[in-house]
């Protein structure tokens, strides 16, 4: 195990805050930082756990950082610009009562988009992720039929200045990618939870879900959660607490 | 069917001669070659003349290692080679395209199509310029960011043991790896 | 019963060539748009991130359905014994192939990297409907063809039977498939029905013998050829029997649909309160692809030429917008994600999509049919497909001359 010296500093340091807390998380931090010759494996499952209540109203900082982070720009077409977040509002149909949180892909441990897509472009990694490889997707947008959350969005036209996190272009098809390049570096979070921390919102959690000592998993253990579209049994990566 | 078969034959015999006089006719031509701009590196990742050859084989394996299993090497990475390869295109930014561009030059030679940049940055990561100048952090030698398992302290030793996705078993495999990106 | 002569057609009037060239510029023209899309990508038609699938595949799917429905006449005559139409057994295998020509084309010029088709080719999710399609279209080639040379080789008649049945269920097999490219999508309401597989096999009946009537009937009139009224009569009562069953199975659907809770928004919204789609549904679907051919095809009104050609006409039109308030009406009806709520976003969730369809995408959808009739009047021209004759006399195994034909045997309807 080899660990990037500044990824192995950062570790120490929450291992050390952390510490104080609990004893135990320090490995965790640790184990989230794989090195780079290192395959992603079953072992871990990623995931996020989004908080409705402490969503707040108006504020769009995970879908701002998203955006930034993955370089997506706004080309000024909002029916076709690519979306991988998005803040949606529902309204009960009886009661009027609203609640605002943000969607993105939910990294289905049974994703549609990947049994339908015909040249396996679709696919989910070991640790839970689900991606597009944009190298073989011929842009048949079956997936995107298939999804049942939307969380995918075509890319209608030529894209140029892409960050270098997500390359990005023309004919295929993308979403979310719960932030792999920073997964893949051991940043240990999402941009879109980070900015949420920074908002001090708190909303977004991301971690391990088949590490019990997870932050992540010891939140969902404590109170309930759910799954959007639980009936489709997707058992989803991204959970929600307080969704009503 | 016999003729079918002598067709293919034909076939067969016109498409050996053609891709043997093809050479020639290269030489021939009155299109200039491309003038390949230096890198930044001292060294390339692998022998030029491999390179040259085969680099598609190289960063497609790369590709698929990176996209599927998340395994990003520093050594073959397509990130790799624009940080050191990218030159001052004629608008001023640092690009491997571009008429004198690395990637391009050459390609427009060959006539082609580099698929990598319609989705790819083809410009190298910020702060990559200032790691390449400095020769100790020469992208070749790579290694040296990295911290072998074997030079951590033993609480952290511990520590990784303990945790559930690390084991140390992994140091052989590491060590070669590492042996491989300390350069050439 | 006479022996059956085939020819080729002699293919150097004036109108042929305009014929090949109206179809060729139709041709050149969809190959025109498909390019330009993908170069300026899919922003220049009107497709977006809601309505993912729209015209081409409209005409994609309507010419695949179609298809394996054209080989529908081959195969009662092969299959089911039918000899009355086993002289237009080859046009029927020519159309199919041509048919899914003309539809695949579409398809693949409309994907978003159709540069990457050896990618499609190479590359397998096995899992995938989709992909398992790739191979029951090229198949379907390879059987139909193998079944057309059967028939053309003297030698191999003795097989004709053999091939027909497996380019039957071949057939059978496709279609099937076809349908279920929309059966697997269990998040869309529209499309969460396994009525779905079984009723585009009834459509791909009654659509592909709308589109082999529409090539027969010009064809004969054309080359000067006789076309009795004995064969017309029976495809045109048989036509009236696709549709009526097309009809069932699209109420059938519906009331299935309605018994379930949970479609009920969709079902309002095909149906009543769909804008757009609610037209294109009642009537195009209904009223033009379904009750007027219906009249057309099961009563004497409908027994001139003139007629038999409008009454195909209309199912064709029908067709395409059935499939056109399956695709994308099934796609502008906002996807469920939260069941009982009114839902809001920047990403139009909750939100009807009024899909307007570009010029390029019309152009490459209809250069579909044009792919589809240039080979069919190529082929025509350089292989034997039609027969000399199709005079009652020639063709009508119990010509008693008086055209009598106002029943459909148990035999054919069974064919269904
Ligand atoms: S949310 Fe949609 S895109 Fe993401 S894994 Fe599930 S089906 Fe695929
Ligand atoms: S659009 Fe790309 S990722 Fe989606 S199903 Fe088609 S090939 Fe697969
Ligand atoms: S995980 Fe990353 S890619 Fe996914 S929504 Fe959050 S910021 Fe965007």
């Amino acid at each position: 195990m080899s660990i990037g010296r500044r990824d192995f500093l950062k570790a120490g340091a929450i291992a050390t805050t952390a510490t104080a807390l609990a004893p135990g998380i320090n490995l965790i931090e640790l184990a989230a930082a794989r090195s780079p010759e290192q395959a992603a494996s079953a072992v871990n499952r990623w995931g996020l756990l989004i908080d409705v209540n402490k969503c707040a109203k108006g504020c769009t900082a995970c879908v701002d950082a998203c955006r930034k982070e993955n370089g997506i720009s706004d080309e000024g077409s909002p029916t076709t610009d690519a979306q991988w977040i998005r803040k949606v509002t529902t309204k009960d149909k009886a009661t009027g009562y609203e609640q605002a949180f943000p969607v993105m892909c939910q990294h289905c441990e049974h994703p549609p988009c990947v049994d339908v897509c015909p040249t396996g472009a679709s696919f989910k990694r070991k640790d839970g992720i689900v991606l597009v490889d944009k190298h073989i997707c011929i842009g048949c947008r079956y997936c995107m039929m298939a999804c049942p959350y939307k969380a995918r969005s075509f890319i209608h036209e030529e894209i140029t200045d892409q960050s270098h996190n997500a390359p990005r272009g023309k004919g295929t098809v993308e979403s979310c990618t719960l932030c792999v390049h920073k997964i893949d570096r051991g940043d240990g979070s999402t941009a879109c939870a980070d900015a949420c921390v920074d908002e001090n919102h708190k909303a977004i959690i991301f971690g391990d879900l088949k590490d019990p000592r997870s932050e992540i998993s010891r939140q969902l253990k404590a109170q309930p959660s759910s799954q959007i579209r639980a009936d489709l049994n997707l058992n989803t990566g991204v959970r929600y607490r307080g969704l009503s | 069917m016999t003729h079918l078969l002598a067709m293919a034959q034909r076939l067969a015999g016109a498409l050996i001669i053609t891709v043997l006089l093809s050479p020639l006719v290269i030489a021939d031509s009155s299109v200039p070659k491309p003038e390949i701009p230096k890198a930044k590196g001292d060294q390339c990742v692998e022998d030029t003349d491999y390179m040259r050859r085969n680099h598609m084989v190289t960063i497609l394996h790369q590709r698929d290692e990176t996209m599927r299993s998340g395994i990003r090497t520093k050594k073959h990475s397509l990130k790799n080679c624009i940080n050191c390869h990218a030159t001052k295109t004629e608008s001023g930014k640092l690009s491997v395209l571009g008429d004198k561009g690395f990637c391009q030059s050459c390609h427009t030679y060959a006539s082609v199509t580099v698929d990598c940049f319609s989705c790819h940055s083809s410009t190298p990561e910020k702060n990559a310029d200032l790691n390449l100048k400095a020769s100790k952090n020469n992208p070749h030698q790579a290694g040296l960011t990295y911290k072998r398992a074997t030079d951590l302290s033993k609480k952290d030793k511990k520590a990784l043991s303990q945790s559930v996705s690390v084991t140390i078993t992994e140091t052989k495999n590491n060590k070669a790896a590492d042996n491989s990106r300390s350069g050439q | 019963m006479k022996a059956i002569h085939y020819s080729v057609i002699p293919g150097n009037s004036f109108g042929y060539i305009l014929l090949l060239g109206i179809l060729g510029a139709l041709t050149t023209v969809g190959m025109g748009a498909a390019y330009y899309m993908e170069h300026n990508g899919h922003i220049v038609t009107g497709m977006n991130n809601q309505i993912v699938w729209g015209i081409p595949h409209v005409f994609a799917v309507f010419l695949i359905v179609a298809a394996s429905g054209a080989l529908n006449v081959a195969s009662i005559a092969s299959v089911f014994g039918r000899s009355l139409y086993k002289p237009l057994a080859r046009l029927s295998a020519l159309l199919a192939i041509a048919l899914l020509a003309g539809g695949l084309a579409v398809l693949v010029l409309d994907l978003g990297r159709p540069d990457r088709l050896i990618v499609a080719m190479t590359y397998y999710n096995f899992r995938s409907i989709f992909a398992w399609n790739i191979y029951l279209y090229t198949g379907f080639f390879v059987v139909v063809g193998v079944y057309l040379w059967m028939m053309f080789e003297r030698r191999m008649n003795q097989f004709t039977k053999i091939a027909g049945f497996s380019a039957f269920i071949w057939r059978l097999t496709l279609t099937t498939g076809t349908g279920s490219i929309f059966g697997f999508l269990v998040a869309r309401q529209a499309y969460d029905a396994a009525l779905m597989a079984p009723m585009f096999i009834i459509m791909s009946f009654a659509f592909g013998l709308a589109m082999f009537l529409l090539v027969l009937i010009p064809t004969y009139a054309w080359t000067h050829r006789d076309l009795g009224d004995v064969v017309l009569e029976r495809l045109r009562k048989l036509l009236g029997i696709f549709v009526a069953s097309v009809l069932y199975f699209v109420l059938v659907y519906h009331l299935t649909n309605l018994y379930i809770t949970e479609h009920h928004g969709v079902e309002r919204f095909i149906l009543l309160d769909g804008g757009v789609y609610t037209q294109v549904f009642w009537i195009g679907q209904m009223l033009i692809g379904g009750l007027i051919p219906l009249l057309l095809c099961l009563t004497p009104l409908g027994r001139p030429r003139p007629m038999i050609l409008l009454a195909s006409t209309l199912i064709v039109i029908g067709g395409i917008a059935q499939i056109y308030v399956i695709i994308v009406g099934g796609q502008a009806y906002p996807i469920e994600i939260f069941p009982g709520k009114e839902v809001t976003s920047s990403f139009f969730d909750g939100f009807t999509t009024i899909y307007q369809p570009s010029i390029p995408e019309i152009l490459l959808g209809l250069s579909g049919i044009g792919i589809t009739l240039l080979i069919t009047t190529f082929a025509i021209k350089v292989l034997p497909f039609l027969p000399n004759s199709l005079a009652d006399k020639d063709v009508d195994p119990d010509f008693t001359g008086q055209v009598d034909a106002t029943s459909v045997s148990p035999t054919e309807s069974a064919a269904v």
